[in-house]
């Protein structure tokens, strides 16, 4: 594919029908009512030449390059802040428009350097085409020494580590102000000063680096000159040629144009760019999808496989044959040994659905246990179980756009502008039209406050009383009368039992008040607004899930919607934020050891009976271990072999010396990674995986949307992930062989029926789809549980709330918990790769004034954080956003081991584990300790907490 | 013994604050009032007698003894007899400034005396369509400058449906040669207060503001006043003049910015933002402060209100010529040897403005040029002194009735500086949003300055004439619109002075 | 508790969840949920330690016992 252009129509679509008919140049054109005559134009395919307008924003007027004609109307109105009116007669292309159009570019030229051939933005350069457009063959306001006033001497703002910012080719279109405003929502530029000496400011006239910016690129985006320009563009050039893909970040699942230069061997991508049409974005990026992609091309990438027969040893390089063919045999040989069972994987929610699938097939064909379990299960396998039991399916209730039509949004121990940051966006663009906030959260996220954002209620509860609070606001809900009975009657089931449970004195808002820490007052008008103020929806993260309540604390998510009918239509609906970019389609592909793709038991004979026929062989019935229960087992002596696809359990785990000792415990580990991890530290097999760029299959993201993910360059290990699986499948003696990745996609969609309608062919065609896709509803299902249930009535379950059994006590008084930053994720194997750490260069742990002074902590101090399973060291952070009591911190560098302290607590239903509440106490330190585990804990299979 | 001493600011600067109070010494009562408009009288002291009020003027504080003593507090003084019998006075029809430089600005009672609740009890007792219909019909027009019919203006604010809509009063004077707004606040603040109500009670607004620019500290103080007074009273809050309608105004101040006298511009800095216009549509009667239906008029078409509704809009429509009816304030500044504020029918020629009232230049050299309209207005030559004042007659000489004020030059004047200076003035008070003025008047002084130094003259008049075409169609709103009306005619009428 | 093994830590945590429902209905509730989510070998794990005499909550004891008289997963 050539480099894509995609069209600007200049102004935002607008909803309805296309009622009102105008002539524009003699065409016929029907556009829905509040278009612009700009935009109507350009669907008539009379494209007007403009500058400030783009549509990703809304109308401005200032270049007035767009003037036209309009009979009856008086002089040369813009046609971008002019709405189209029924019978409207308009005319683009006038002599007198072209001289105006021709004026307006002589102005703009006089005030702009002329070096066109050595700039940036050569070739890319809006201000560039509509000098050519309007035909601008003279400046005659002078030049070089006869120069006018002018702004060419002004200082390029080099300070972003992904962009500059050159205002000496500014045009003051306002493009990136708005940007930042309308899309992004941080409001971080401005235009300082008036007239000629107006300019765009990052803040109160600092650099871009020292400003609020949160580099989401949108105002480089919006830039239509090369005075917001990608660092690479100005050091590689323009590039010649696009792919759409996926971001392997969050899971957002943003559409990027990947730009490239060269082609095979000599590829260089030279930035990603948000895509227009991607169904999760909508063009909008963050910090991470749009610059962080250095990672893929850093040193450290992993490239030929490594074995050893002992930790011990120094790694050998080998070749494929030898990696894969070893593997096998050492497999093969425990389990001789050991037992069918003594031998699993791991997949990773980074890997695609198709090389996910591959795994969890490998594990049930050719290993012939359920052993196969994901990463999902320690951040969302609570949303799977929870909303299986009320809704019938594991997954969100919505799509992204539906936040569009909320009037109430709850966002419960999730922090999307840090998290997931477009929905974030996008959420913040809907709160600044009007709806009305509720925030669940120990912290002051940044949504509690921010520009033009107020939460009306932040519930700033005790880490671990979710479920408290969830039952008192449902409390209120049955005891004011506050049920949508017309909703509850109809479509759910199992009402009484649960009604009796709730309207139970003990989960008032007032007998809650002393668990909770939020004031009963706040807790009834908040249960009040959410069922009361039009359609309330429900967003939710780890900081519901990972808990030893989180499977109850969905469950009582979804009560709560049901009860007050927020459940099947646009705007309502119970959402999980997903962590990583394929978490959904992870679980979705059978990661589970429960569950064969499509969320189906084990023990459904009827379900194995389709993949014992296509895969030629028995499957097991039962079971298999969970990530916890292969830890547990192998400190036991049963499991004895793992594979690990792309996760990073060594880190990412809680209690880490207990994940430590059982990988130590283990015959064989084998990683398959980019980079030698934490965990690779305890692997005898090394296989090279491949990064985001190098594959060729789909991802799913939080609201069940499959987006492809194509190739941009060859993998760089000559492998894709998906042929490593399948050839040691092979080398077991189980034949399993496809001829691409889209092949994968076939055999899903013939077993699982709702995949049915998917194949890369389809995706090709549509963009994406959201599951259910089925051949009758080829277009996928975007909301579900519109006409019922998936599981026929929405069923109430009882929650009852039962504390952690973690609390604090005078030796740990504090409660930590724990979450994510902007520009770096998870366990920072990537973004810890790139420029990001300009923003993050540590991980630090912040508390409340109070809790610092009391133990003589001032901010920037090294403390010593300690649970009762080990020790730590940060840097402190004071902060107000905490409350007293709680302290915070994120996980990203593996210097600082936040999970050298996490307990083995975990979720009663799921083994999810209980990241969020960790007991500790927090000490001054002067030297930097390394992490390490609680005395008692450093003899390997000692007793555990 | 009762004297009247103007305290506007006109007057304050000229001694009325020692003149007031040396007369208080002296034993008389003095009662400070607005100005008369006689501006080359001030301080212009008037004495209460039977046969009406006696005027002195100008009376310089060292004046006050002896006039006091030849009996100037009986009005027996040899003085400028009575006022009202003044030529100046008599030549005008004075409606809506009926009260300025009569009553007591901070007397709600002096006020009522004067008639100055009649309109607002007149308007109370119709139906607010009918309110609407004869301001329609008394042919008022916005005498911002624009000379938009306020009844249609009106119409299309009541006809939006909103549970919220807005009065604003423009009251941010910022043209030069114009000070009839201020002495309208300084004078007679109830009749704008009255006159917002009216537009209040007519379209369903229950929150009024006028914006008022810094430099005008006196009539904002005036203005917060009368607010008060008329809280007190009930002509303002929940239950106006005990009709059950409910109507409260507050008073915003400016910060220095000519474009917030722009109604978009001035209604972004009512709401705390950087004043810049915005692009219209949407209009403000549809979208305006806050995104609510909004009625902005200036301080003086919302003063003439009053008197319509009092007297019928009958009365006022049999006053003008064409399209423009009633009365208009003009303000005769610059060069002149009377200056100050008069109001008079539409149709009054410009030369009877100037040489009648204004009796020519100051400087005694002959009249060569006035500016008509503020700094945005065209230059007219002697020539056209026959021009009536008309906004549609005056629109066909390209030229523009704007706020009402004119501004006198004598024959030194050198045309090609001013209108250099009218390219320098959008340069300095350009809000940047739009190109053509953003740019366009920085590049219009370096052009002017190149053509008066000689520089390619005719290629840079043909220039010059291109960028006044781009800026009158092309600019955002009228600051960068109405720039190129001084140039262009300056270029046109004194051609002699760009060679 | 840990030292009776993670089983019985985990199904402790299970058994507080079914509090609300009369012991018989929760063994048989909690003992359907290990058929459906644990692997064979935590199950039996789980009887062992209570056959062992581990200090557990009757509940616990039912649950083994339902645990190791029916048929696997359902």
């Amino acid at each position: 594919m050539s480099l894509l252009k995609e069209p600007d129509f200049g102004t935002p679509a607008r909803a309805g029908d296309a009622g009102v008919e105008l002539t524009i140049d003699g065409t016929t054109v029907a556009v829905p009512p509040g278009t612009s005559v700009m935009r109507a134009a350009a669907q008539a395919g009379c494209e007007v030449p403009k500058l400030c307008a783009t549509d990703s924003l809304e109308a401005f007027g200032s270049c007035r390059l767009c003037v036209v004609e309009i009979d009856g109307a008086r002089g040369t109105p813009a046609s971008c802040t002019t709405p189209v009116a029924p019978g409207m007669v308009v005319r683009t292309q006038t002599e007198k428009l072209g001289r105006l159009r021709r004026g307006v570019m002589e102005l703009y030229i006089s005030d702009h350097p002329l070096d066109c051939l050595t700039c940036s933005a050569n070739g890319d350069c809006e201000l560039q085409d509509m000098a050519g457009v309007t035909g601008l063959r003279e400046v005659r306001y002078g030049s070089g020494v006869d120069a006018g006033a002018n702004h060419m001497d002004l200082l390029t703002d080099t300070s972003n580590p992904y962009f500059e910012f050159d205002p000496a080719k500014c045009i003051l279109c306002s493009r990136c102000v708005r940007a930042c405003d309308e899309v992004q929502g941080t409001l971080a530029l401005t235009i300082e000063g008036r007239g000629f000496d107006s300019k765009v400011s990052p803040g109160a006239g600092g650099t871009f680096m020292e400003s609020d910016c949160v580099s989401c690129g949108a105002c480089v985006q919006a830039c239509p000159t090369a005075t917001l320009q990608e660092k690479t563009v100005v050091e590689l050039g323009m590039p010649t040629r696009s792919v759409i893909t996926t971001c392997a970040y969050c899971g957002v699942g943003c559409s990027f144009k990947a730009e490239l230069r060269g082609s095979g061997d000599s590829t260089e991508l030279v930035r990603m760019v948000p895509y227009k049409d991607g169904g999760a974005n909508e063009g909008h990026s963050c910090v991470k999808g749009r610059f962080a992609f250095g990672y893929a091309s850093h040193p450290d990438r992993v490239l030929t496989p490594r074995v050893r027969d002992s930790i011990a040893d120094e790694w050998r390089e080998v070749s494929w044959e030898e990696a894969i063919t070893h593997t096998a045999r050492r497999l093969r040989a425990i389990q001789a040994e050991h037992g069918t069972g003594s031998i699993g994987a791991i997949t990773s929610s980074r890997c695609t659905n198709e090389e996910v699938y591959v795994v969890q097939k490998m594990v049930r064909a050719a290993f012939g246990n359920n052993n196969v379990d994901t990463c999902a299960r320690v951040c969302h396998s609570p949303t799977g179980y929870g909303l299986n039991q009320t809704f019938g399916t594991s997954a969100g209730t919505q799509d992204f756009a539906s936040v569009d039509d909320a009037d109430v949004i709850m966002v419960i121990g999730a922090n999307p502008t840090d998290a997931h940051p477009v929905f974030g966006s996008r959420m913040k663009k809907r709160l600044r039209q009007g709806a009305r906030l509720i925030v669940a959260d120990p912290r002051s996220i940044d949504l509690v406050r921010s520009p033009h954002i107020e939460a009306a209620h932040h519930l700033a509860l005790n880490p671990g009383t979710n479920v408290a609070i969830v039952n008192a606001m449902a409390h209120v809900v049955v005891t004011e009368g506050l049920v949508d009975r017309e909703f509850v009657d109809a479509r759910c089931e199992n009402i009484d039992e649960w009604e009796a449970f709730i309207a139970d004195p003990a989960h008032s808002p007032e007998a809650v008040e002393e668990i909770t820490g939020v004031p009963a007052a706040e807790v009834r008008a908040a249960a009040r607004l959410y069922a009361t103020a039009g359609n309330a929806a429900i967003y939710y993260g780890l900081g519901v899930t990972e808990h030893s309540q989180g499977s109850t604390m969905v469950m009582g998510m979804a009560n709560l919607a049901m009860a007050t009918g927020n459940i099947g239509r646009s705007g309502v609906g119970v959402n999980p934020l997903r962590g990583q970019n394929n978490v959904q389609g992870s679980c979705d592909m059978g990661s589970f050891p429960h569950e064969l793709p499509g969320y189906r038991h084990v023990s459904d004979g009827s379900v194995r009976e389709v993949y014992e026929q296509l895969w030629g062989t028995p499957l097991l019935d039962e079971p298999g271990l969970r990530i916890p229960n292969m830890f547990d087992s192998a400190l036991d002596g049963s499991f004895r072999a793992l594979f690990v696809q792309g996760e990073d359990i060594a880190q990412s785990d809680p209690n880490i010396s207990h994940v430590h000792a059982a990988l130590a415990a283990l015959d064989l580990v084998v990683v398959q990674d980019l980079f030698v991890n934490e965990t690779a530290k305890f692997a005898h097999v090394l296989l090279p995986g491949t990064s985001f760029l190098e594959k060729d299959g789909t991802f799913t993201n939080a609201e069940r949307r499959i987006n492809r993910v194509r190739p941009v360059m060859a993998a760089r290990t000559g492998k894709q992930e998906w042929q490593i699986v399948c050839e040691i499948a092979q080398a077991m003696g189980y034949p399993m062989h496809y001829d691409d990745a889209a092949q994968i996609m076939d055999e899903i969609a013939l077993t699982t029926p709702t995949f049915a309608g998917v194949s890369f062919a389809h995706l090709d065609a549509v963009g994406s789809v959201q599951w259910p896709c089925t051949t009758e509803r080829p277009e996928g299902t975007p909301i579900m549980h519109v006409d019922g249930f998936v599981r026929g009535k929405g069923r109430f379950v009882v929650t009852p709330y039962v504390p952690t059994r973690e609390r604090s006590n005078r030796r740990f008084p504090l409660i930590l918990t724990t979450g994510r930053i902007l520009s770096q994720y998870n366990v920072g194997a990537q973004t810890r790769r790139t420029a990001n750490v300009a923003w993050h260069p540590e991980d630090v742990l912040e508390l409340h004034p109070h809790d610092a002074e009391v133990r003589g902590v001032a901010d920037g101090d090294r403390v010593e954080l300690a649970s009762r399973v080990g020790t730590t060291s940060l840097r402190a952070k004071i902060s107000d956003r905490m409350p007293v009591g709680v302290c915070y911190t994120t996980f990203h560098h593996p210097v600082s081991g936040a999970n050298v302290v996490t307990t083995d607590n975990s979720d009663w239903a799921t083994n999810c584990p209980e990241y969020k509440v960790t007991a500790v106490q927090v000490t001054p330190s002067t030297a930097l300790t390394a992490a390490a585990p609680a005395h008692e804990q450093t003899s390997v299979g000692a007793g555990r907490g | 013994m009762t004297v009247f001493v103007p305290k506007d600011s006109a007057a304050v600067s000229v001694g009325a604050d020692e003149v007031a109070e040396l007369l208080a010494r002296a034993g008389a009562h003095v009662v400070r009032t607005g100005s008369r408009g006689m501006l080359w009288l001030e301080p212009l002291v008037e004495v209460e007698t039977d046969a009406g009020r006696v005027g002195y003027g100008p009376v310089a504080p060292e004046d006050v003894d002896g006039l006091v003593a030849a009996g100037m507090l009986d009005g027996t003084a040899a003085g400028l007899g009575p006022v009202e019998d003044l030529p100046w006075m008599r030549a005008q029809q004075r409606l809506t400034f009926a009260r300025v430089g009569v009553v007591d600005p901070a007397d709600p009672a002096d006020h009522e005396r004067h008639g100055g609740l009649d309109g607002l009890r007149a308007a109370l007792a119709m139906e607010p369509a009918d309110v609407v219909t004869a301001v329609t019909d008394s042919g008022l027009r916005g005498r911002g400058g624009a000379g938009f019919p306020t009844g249609v203006k009106w119409k299309t604010v009541a006809a939006a449906a909103a549970e919220e809509k807005f009065v604003c009063c423009n009251a941010d004077e910022g043209d030069s040669g114009t000070f009839a707004d201020r002495m309208l606040m300084e004078g007679d603040p109830f009749t704008l207060l009255t006159g917002m109500t009216i537009a209040a009670y007519a379209v369903g607004a229950r929150e009024g503001y006028v914006y008022v620019r810094s430099e005008y500290p006196d009539a904002v103080a005036a203005l917060r006043t009368a607010i008060v007074a008329a809280r007190e009273r009930g002509w303002l809050g929940p239950d106006v003049l005990g009709s059950g309608f409910a109507f409260d105004v507050h008073v915003r101040v400016g910060a220095g910015a000519y474009i917030c006298g722009e109604e978009t511009s001035m209604l972004e800095s009512l709401e705390g933002r950087r004043g810049t216009v915005r692009p219209k549509p949407p209009i403000p009667a549809l979208e305006g402060l806050f995104g609510r239906p909004t009625v902005v008029n200036n301080v003086l078409s919302l003063a003439s209100v009053p008197t319509i509704l009092a007297d019928g809009a009958e009365a006022y429509a049999s006053l003008g010529v064409g399209r423009s009816r009633g009365t208009q304030v003009f303000q005769l500044g610059g060069n002149i040897a009377r200056g100050g504020v008069l109001e008079t029918a539409f149709g009054i020629s410009l030369g009877e403005l100037v040489e009648t009232f204004g009796g020519g230049t100051l400087s005694g050299r002959p009249v060569r040029a006035v500016q008509v309209g503020g700094p945005l207005g065209a230059y007219l030559p002697v020539e056209q002194f026959d021009l009536p004042m008309d906004y549609e007659a005056f629109a066909a000489s390209g030229a523009m009735v704007g706020h009402g004020g004119i501004v006198v030059f004598d024959d030194t004047v050198d045309m090609s500086a001013m209108a250099r200076f009218a390219m320098e003035f959008c340069a300095e008070e350009s809000c940047g949003r739009c190109t053509p003025c953003r740019i366009g008047a920085v590049r219009g002084v370096e052009t002017i300055d190149r053509i008066r130094a000689g520089v390619d003259r005719e290629a840079n008049l043909m220039l010059l004439e291109d960028l006044c075409e781009l800026m009158t169609d092309g600019s955002l709103c009228a600051m960068g619109g109405l720039t190129p009306l001084p140039v262009r005619s300056a270029v046109t009428h004194f051609a002699e002075d760009f060679r | 508790m840990d030292e009776l093994g993670p089983e019985v830590r985990m199904v402790s945590d299970i058994v507080v969840q079914f509090a609300h429902r009369p012991a018989d209905d929760a063994a048989a509730a909690i003992a359907a949920h290990l058929r459906r989510f644990w692997d064979p070998r935590m199950r039996r794990r789980l009887v062992a330690a209570v056959d062992a005499g581990a200090d557990v909550d009757p509940v616990v004891v039912r649950v083994a016992q339902l645990l190791s008289s029916s048929a696997p997963a359902s």
